[in-house]
């Protein structure tokens, strides 16, 4: 991907990026257990999204098949 | 291997169920996660946004293709992250009075360190004061050194969009600074 090329910054521009990047000299202090709480969580909810989704197919089945027998009762015999 | 070819390899082993391959792509990303999202939400909130933006990408890995680099699509998911943190989040007030913080204090203190310090608080508490987006382009151009293509794919936004923030941004962030000409002016 090539840049497109752009005008230098002005005086004032130059001064603001400079003081931007001053800021983020300081990044923020980050518990050392981050990765591996990252990756508990996940695997956490992974262990949970497969059963989730299964449930959740089974109740989406059993509603259409209690909405297709309620509709079956209510119409009139011929 | 590139960064690149090895980060599509870790995407791949993750999606096979290898958790420790998933771990390699948090610390390789880690810093500059947590970098973007401090720059958007601050630094208090940025590790849940980046633990939140991670787990958001570890659900989503499937849908990567591969088509833009993993870091810029890992980015466009702790932008979202983080705007959606400031949306639930009720409003910061920002004092003025932060504006015109008084050299006074810094005076006070001896040691070089908590002058930068405290120097860094002050233009951390000006950028809050312009809105996410503005804030979310500065971080990524300016500290980051993204190309602008790059920034546009993260922030979902047409190239031009993209420039025409950046410059509003920079402009308001330039006005907020001389307003305290004591940060604007020191040497570095």
């Amino acid at each position: 991907m090539t840049e497109i090329p752009e005008p230098p910054p002005d005086a004032a521009e130059s001064r603001a990026i400079e003081l931007v990047r001053l800021v983020s000299l300081r990044p923020p202090a980050v518990d050392p257990r981050f990765t591996s709480e990252v990756v508990t969580r996940a695997r956490v909810q992974r262990a949970f999204a497969g059963p989730a989704r299964a449930l959740g197919g089974l109740l989406a089945a059993l509603g259409t098949a209690f909405g297709a027998a309620v509709r079956g009762a209510r119409r009139p015999a011929p | 291997m590139s960064p690149q070819s090895d980060d599509a390899d870790l995407v791949r082993r993750t999606t096979r169920g290898e958790l420790t391959a998933f771990e390699q792509l948090v610390d390789r990303h880690r810093p500059v996660v947590v970098r973007v999202a401090a720059g958007i939400v601050g630094s208090e909130e940025a590790e849940d946004v980046s633990q939140d933006a991670f787990l958001r990408a570890f659900h989503r890995l499937e849908r990567f293709r591969g088509e833009a680099p993993f870091r810029s699509w890992l980015l466009r998911i702790t932008h979202n992250a983080a705007l959606d943190h400031l949306a639930r989040r009720r409003p910061e007030p920002v004092d003025p009075e932060t504006f015109d913080a008084s050299p006074q204090s810094a005076v006070r203190a001896p040691a070089e360190r908590l002058e930068l310090r405290e120097r860094i608080e002050r233009l951390e508490r000006k950028l809050r004061g312009l809105s996410a987006e503005h804030r979310a382009v500065l971080v990524l151009r300016d500290a980051e050194g993204l190309s602008y293509e790059e920034i546009a794919e993260i922030t979902a936004s047409p190239l031009g969009t993209v420039k025409g923030r950046l410059h509003r941004a920079r402009r308001e962030f330039i006005e907020m600074l001389r307003a305290n000409t004591y940060d604007w002016e020191l040497p570095q």
